[in-house]
């Protein structure tokens, strides 16, 4: 009972935690706003500091949130499957199947649009999927997935797109080549609110599917034979966590670019403070990282502000040595 | 209770197991023997539906295997493996819990029930007071014992057990078939053991198999299989069998050629 009491008061701190982040980050910016114009907004007075604080400062924390929190569960239901604490949103190749799509379309410039998504969006979100379903395919024998086979695929496709986007960049013009580095840095800059309240409804209804299956993904998570014996439909769970985790990273690596590091810390992070049990580790990698996220991204923001530092440069720089730290201490 | 009939498998083209056929009577107490790569842990697998079989059937209670609901199939069957390394920190009482798992909703909250039942399971295996300790720091023994009570948390009618005692010294080994003994004996369970080892067969099990190249070579009661010819075929090495002074069951010796 003190295990779960304990679970219980971490992860009331991880949401007092995401609402504070909520609350304070949107006041935090490169430009002082006249707080007393941003309540006339809301009045319908148009003015800038309400443009900056409504139309593009919150959004882009939401973002930053939805990002965090999506990238932190699909690290989370990567490692479950896999049993691998190392497995990220992206060990599958997701990411590098979404960074050959979009470096493709910038040195192609074709141009079009489906449902708000630019052409490097869409071909960024088709590239991880298809790579995700080659890689699941790769994986399957005898009706089974070998999680093995799927990790060595996965690594191998994401070396060999590696390869093809250098050789796309070794080809490019300056231009291009200037775009497509951005493009694979990751960032919530450029950001169309539009797509934004879209992606939304998605994002939490695979996280509620996800919650669903938590205790089948706790065993799962033990062992597969252990599973199959304990009466998880294995194949079932499998096949629906693997493909909406993936659903879900390729849509945010499609709007936000690959963020790093955010699908590997927050998780572990998680486990050592909430245990196994993904009935808690699911509302906490909502909470914590999305937290976590909104938090580096307010960082980026500022910190040699006006200049926007693309995120994933942030995570990695802020949560590295802060995941050093736990790991020291915990030994 | 367990029929296969006419059940074969094979791995990437090749058949493990051919044609088999035959039946596990409720209450007993069976030993699969045989050398390795026999296809003994494939059979098991087979038997809770963790593989299915390439052709023939597999019948649970004169119903065929797959018509089964998972769940269902699991408060029936219980499965305990050779042991498992996990990569993530599981508690002793986190596995003996999933044993849980077939009864309880999909949502709702461990209950007091549950709770119960595992403890009751855990103090049958002799392993209640390592309930908090991390599965992986346990020792072979321990945690072949937590793995028993989260298959006996399912409360099923048969057990069964892939090598359950391969990694436990000669005391845990014999302590973990006087346990299997007392729940065939006392809560009549359907026990299934693939085991390498033939003595401890010999002694505990009343009923023996033995598989060779995905056959069954030999079935029947102990005396009747465990015999110096049967045994010469399937190991390939000259056997010498003697008797228990005390239970009367074979015991059996490879012939050593010593060099003097």
């Amino acid at each position: 009972m003190r295990g779960k009491s304990r679970k219980n008061f971490f992860l009331a701190i991880f949401a007092a935690v995401f609402c504070l982040t909520i609350f304070i980050t949107p006041f935090i910016g490169s430009q002082n706003l006249d707080y007393s114009n941003v309540v006339s907004y809301l009045r319908g007075s148009e003015n800038p500091d309400g443009i900056i604080f409504f139309d593009i400062r919150i959004p882009r924390i939401l973002l930053a949130i939805v990002t965090g929190a999506t990238l932190s569960l699909a690290g989370l239901i990567f490692q479950a499957l896999l049993r691998n604490p190392l497995a990220t949103p992206y060990t599958l190749g997701v990411s590098a199947g979404g960074a050959l799509g979009a470096v493709l379309m910038i040195k192609l410039g074709i141009t079009f649009s489906v449902l708000g998504f630019s052409t490097i969006q869409t071909a960024a979100f088709v590239g991880s999927l298809l790579t995700i379903i080659l890689v699941y395919y790769l994986a399957r024998s005898h009706k089974r997935i070998s999680v093995h086979t799927m990790i060595l695929a996965g690594i191998t496709i994401s070396y060999f797109f590696g390869a093809v986007i250098l050789m796309l960049h070794f080809l490019a013009d300056f231009t291009e080549t200037r775009q497509m580095i951005r493009w694979m840095m990751g960032g919530l800059d450029i950001v169309d609110p539009d797509l934004l309240w879209k992606s939304i409804p998605v994002l939490l209804i695979a996280y509620l599917i996800l919650f669903y299956h938590a205790r089948m993904l706790n065993i799962l998570s033990a062992s597969e034979d252990t599973a199959w014996s304990k009466g998880v439909s294995v194949d079932r769970v499998q096949r629906i966590a693997f493909l909406l985790a993936s659903l879900i990273t390729g849509l945010v690596v499609a709007v936000s670019g690959p963020i790093g590091f955010v699908g590997l810390i927050v998780p572990h992070f998680l486990r050592m403070v909430l245990g196994v049990d993904h009935r808690y580790l699911i509302p906490g990698s909502l909470f914590a990282g999305g937290a976590f996220l909104a938090i580096c991204d307010t960082f980026a923001r500022t910190i040699i502000s006006p200049v926007d530092i693309p995120v994933g440069i942030i995570t990695a720089i802020l949560g590295g040595p802060f995941f050093l730290w736990i790991l020291v201490r915990k030994g | 209770m367990i029929e296969f009939k006419g059940v074969s498998f094979a791995y990437n083209g090749q058949f493990v197991l051919e044609n088999l056929s035959f039946t596990v009577e409720a209450g007993e107490f069976m030993g699969i023997i045989g050398p390795n790569g026999a296809g003994k842990s494939t059979l098991l697998k087979l038997a809770d539906r963790i593989l299915v079989p390439d052709i023939g059937s597999i019948l649970l209670n004169s119903k065929p295997l797959r018509f089964f609901n998972r769940k269902d199939l699991a408060r029936i069957v219980g499965f305990v493996s050779q042991g498992f390394a996990s990569t993530f920190r599981f508690s002793a009482f986190d596995i003996v819990m999933m044993g849980r798992f077939p009864y309880q909703k999909t949502l709702a909250l461990d209950s007091a029930e549950d709770r119960e039942i595992s403890f009751e399971a855990m103090k049958a295996t002799d392993c209640l007071s390592l309930k908090d300790r991390d599965f992986m720091t346990l020792s072979g023994g321990e945690r072949q014992r937590v793995i028993l009570a989260s298959a006996l948390a399912q409360q099923p009618k048969v057990l069964l057990l892939d090598e359950p005692t391969t990694a436990l010294d000669l005391k845990h080994q014999i302590h973990f078939y006087n346990i299997l003994q007392n729940l065939c004996m006392e809560r009549k369970m359907t026990i299934v053991s693939v085991t390498h080892d033939v003595n401890l067969a010999a002694q505990f099990c009343r009923r023996i198999m033995i598989l060779k190249e995905g056959k069954i070579l030999a079935d029947g009661s102990v005396k009747e299989v465990i015999q110096e010819d049967i045994l010469h075929h399937v190991y390939d090495i000259p056997i010498h069998i003697i008797d228990h002074k005390m239970t009367g069951r074979p015991i059996i010796f490879p012939v050593l050629k010593r060099k003097e």
